[in-house]
């Protein structure tokens, strides 16, 4: 065995361009099935990384009835013992944000408008999601104060400013009726546009006051040491929580609709990406098959001299493990570097200002997620396997005396 | 010249397995561009065209402030004679006026922002094609007093089924905030799960009755007899008429321009990852082809046969193999597209797990002739150009160590 292997290794040495060059043609397989990926699933983790962000966290831990009834009757209490207690769950649990949200009504003097009420610990919040990063006039409200940060759009809408008055009404716990009076302290503009439109941010102690709900929140943002650890941190969470009416839930699981979306979209992309292997699959077998005409005398000489067929293919097939190998590796560390170099693209023209107006960043930005790498790796590995089987077949069916005249 | 030409077509017929995978990788490249292209136009223009004619229409008329501002006061002033207008004009083959506002939608569990939409059942039947979104219960062209349909996502979030009532709230003209109960008689999916949300639909009478003592619309929605007259039919409009503003529906939608501007950047973008793939696969085959043929050029150029000859001998096989390669594959191509053209390419088996795909997991591929002839012209530059590095090393041979080597 170990002959064969130094056989092969030195066949490979022997002809340093022909290696060169059926390893190139892995490397770039593996480049443009790598960045295909990467770009069609950019754009969709930015999305997806707000989403959770400012939204739902990595882990929620919500009371049972709330993803059924979302009101403030299905809020939970929030003290001491409960934050130890998932604290003390999984010790790769970063840190844990509680927020309080409710539909109300703000309004100025003249005219009401519909808004998202979210009662935030402002300092924990921004640890996580570095909302402070976003205002775009003022300052953020300190715990306890009659103030309120709210977004761009609704403020624009109700036409307030920083130092102006908001009024909010609407109904608090239990069915009490909640009204107050806040200062605009800051305005922000939102990441997410829908809620641009809808945001005000509350002290976390004021709105609970505010919502006659003293302690109590409606959810509870988990955020893990790394991402990968969201399933199993959840786990533990589901096994440690005492209090039996609160759940957890993952991202995955608070985002079906944006996940399902993504799945849309994804098809064509992967569509495009079989049309790319077979354009790929083409190109391989034309160096393979012209390598191996290029062989055939050599092989024809070494059956003759009396190599059995089957120890020569093996010699190949050894061969081209290290051909398949090392171009996936060079493929995909050229692939990381290339992607590395052009991330984000940066949008211009008419193309940019259609993606502003959607309240995004003007880029295409390039995935990095781990997967697409070893995925996208295995299957040009598995493709390029494939082609060399010619090469085997060849071996098996080849006439010595006429390949050696050759 | 002719005996070059004789040479070469003898040459590629010297190695028919060569040439054929030569030929197989042009006409795959060639088969994937048109493909790739015909999928993307035929996705973009689905979901251009769906959105044009459920909801945006051609082309829309306001009150210049009343998108941004979203107040029931900023009604469209003399909509009377814009309607007689329209009726006249021949390039408009439909329109319906709508009565929209702000505001808030209340069920037993909570209250959500909405913004409300009065449609016309006839004239928007005629115009739109929304009422096709209805999943359940029926649209609302019913005997049901005070009738309204709301979204599936929607209606799942307040606990809601067909026969439940909800009620509305927001403010009339003079801003006092006004309520109405409605009855639940449809549900609806749109493609967008986020315009799910935030819209309900109503009758405009019924609507108008509880915002203002006269009739009042907010916008005008118009299919013209074709979606190129958009512009001239907006500029008309806001020459004729002062105090509105008629905009294309390109100007309407960001998401449709959107769609517009980057599903062109996409096109090319992963067309140039296809073509970068295609390029290496043939670069290769013809370095190896080379490499192959090494001794046999040198001995050509021993006994005297010019380098330029040589070079064009190499170059006119890469034609013949690029204009044979290219031939079938456009017949491949225009076969491919006009099959799926027809009968649609199902994307269902694309898309992973349980994600349950929505209206357009059916394409239908559309190509232009022009783009036919770019992907042409496209295809064999690259082949040309990969072929032109090989021709060049091929000439530079030194005859001796080229004769010698086996």
């Amino acid at each position: 065995m170990a002959t064969y292997f130094s056989l092969a290794w030195r066949n490979l040495w022997r002809n340093k361009r022909r290696t060169i060059i059926t390893v190139t043609a892995i490397v770039f397989a593996v480049l443009a099935a790598v960045l295909m990926q990467s770009v069609n699933r950019g754009s969709y983790e930015v999305m997806i990384d707000r989403m959770v962000s400012f939204n739902t966290g990595y882990i929620q831990i919500q009371d049972f009835r709330y993803d059924d009834e979302s009101s403030l009757d299905n809020s939970f209490l929030y003290d001491q013992e409960l934050r130890e207690s998932i604290l003390n769950a999984d010790d790769r649990i970063e840190k844990i944000v509680p927020r309080i949200e409710t539909f109300m009504l703000a309004a100025n003097d003249i005219s009401t408008r519909g808004s998202v009420v979210f009662g935030i610990d402002h300092e924990k919040e921004h640890k996580f999601n570095e909302i402070k990063n976003y205002l775009v006039d003022g300052r953020f409200f300190e715990s306890g104060e009659q103030a309120t940060v709210l977004g761009q759009g609704l403020a624009n809408r109700l036409q307030l400013s920083v130092g102006d008055t908001l009024a909010l009404m609407g109904q608090g716990r239990f069915g009490m009726s909640a009204s107050g009076l806040f200062e605009i302290t800051g305005i922000l503009d939102h990441p997410i546009r829908d809620m641009n439109n809808q945001a005000v941010y509350l002290p976390l102690d004021t709105a609970q006051e505010l919502l006659s709900a003293e302690d109590h929140i409606t959810a509870i943002l988990i955020i893990p040491q790394s991402e990968r650890h969201t399933e199993a941190i959840a786990e533990s969470i589901r096994q440690h929580l005492e209090n039996e009416e609160l759940v957890a839930y993952t991202w995955p699981q608070l985002l079906p609709e944006i996940l399902e979306l993504m799945e849309m979209d994804l098809a064509v992309p992967r569509l495009l990406t079989v049309v790319l292997y077979v354009v790929i699959g083409f190109g391989f077998f034309g160096t393979i098959l012209t390598m191996t005409m290029e062989r055939l005398r050599e092989f024809g000489v070494l059956l003759s001299v009396g190599m059995k067929r089957v120890h020569l293919a093996s010699v190949l097939f050894i061969e081209t493990l290290f051909f398949s190998v090392i171009g996936v590796l060079f493929g995909l560390a050229v692939a990381w570097s290339i992607l590395k170099l052009i991330d984000p693209i940066n949008l211009t023209g008419e193309a940019a200002q259609a993606v502003i107006d959607l309240g995004y960043d003007p880029i295409i930005p390039m995935s990095f997620a781990p997967d697409q790498f070893y995925i996208q790796g295995l299957y040009v590995f598995l493709i390029a396997m494939l082609v060399f089987l010619f090469p085997l077949l060849k071996i098996s069916k080849l006439n010595i005396l006429e390949a050696a005249r050759s | 010249m002719k005996t070059l030409i004789n040479i070469s077509w003898r040459n590629i017929w010297r190695h028919p397995a060569r040439s054929s995978v030569l030929i197989a990788a042009i006409v795959a490249g060639l088969w994937a561009g048109v493909v790739t292209v015909g999928l993307i136009n035929g996705l973009m223009l689905q979901r251009i065209d769906y959105l044009i004619e459920s909801e945006v229409t051609h082309a829309q008329v306001h009150n210049p402030e009343f998108l941004s501002e979203g107040y029931s006061w900023l009604h469209i002033p003399e909509h009377d004679e814009i309607a007689r207008w329209l009726e006249d004009d021949s390039r408009v083959q439909s329109y319906t006026l709508r009565t929209i506002t702000d505001g808030m939608l209340q069920s037993p569990v909570k209250t959500s922002g909405v913004r409300i939409r009065g449609v016309d059942t006839e004239t928007e039947t005629r115009t739109t094609t929304f009422h096709e979104n209805i999943v359940e219960g029926e649209y609302l062209d019913s005997d049901i007093p005070n009738a309204v349909i709301m979204g599936k996502t929607l209606a799942e979030d307040h606990n809601m089924e067909v026969g439940n009532r909800i009620v509305l709230t927001f403010e009339d003209t003079n801003n006092e905030l006004t309520s109405g109960s409605f009855n639940i008689v449809g549900i609806f999916q749109s493609a967008s799960t986020t315009y799910d949300e935030l819209n309900v639909f109503v009758r405009s009478d019924e609507l108008n009755q509880l915002l203002s003592e006269e009739t009042i619309y907010h916008e005008i929605g118009m299919m013209l007899e074709h979606e190129d007259l958009a512009s001239s039919v907006v500029s008309d409009i806001n020459q004729t008429f002062t105090g509105v503003e008629a905009q294309t529906w390109r100007q309407l939608s960001p998401e449709l321009s959107m769609l517009v501007e980057l599903g062109d950047f996409m096109v090319i973008l992963i067309t140039l990852i296809i073509m970068i793939a295609l390029a290496f696969g043939i670069l290769n085959t013809m370095l190896m082809a080379l490499f192959e043929r090494m001794r046999e050029l040198g001995m050509l150029i021993s006994i005297g046969m010019s380098r330029m000859r040589v070079f064009i001998m190499i170059m006119m096989e890469s034609i013949i193999l690029t204009i044979t390669g290219a031939a079938a594959g456009m017949l491949l191509a225009w076969f491919s597209i006009n099959h799926f053209s027809e009968s649609g390419l199902n994307l269902e088996m694309f898309a992973e797990g349980a994600a349950q795909l929505g209206w357009d997991h059916i394409i239908y591929p559309v190509l232009t002739p022009l783009e036919y002839v770019v992907i042409l012209i496209v295809v064999v530059a690259i082949t040309m150009l990969a072929s032109m590095y090989p021709a060049l090393k091929g000439i530079r041979i030194n005859p001796l160590e080229a004769a010698r080597n086996t």
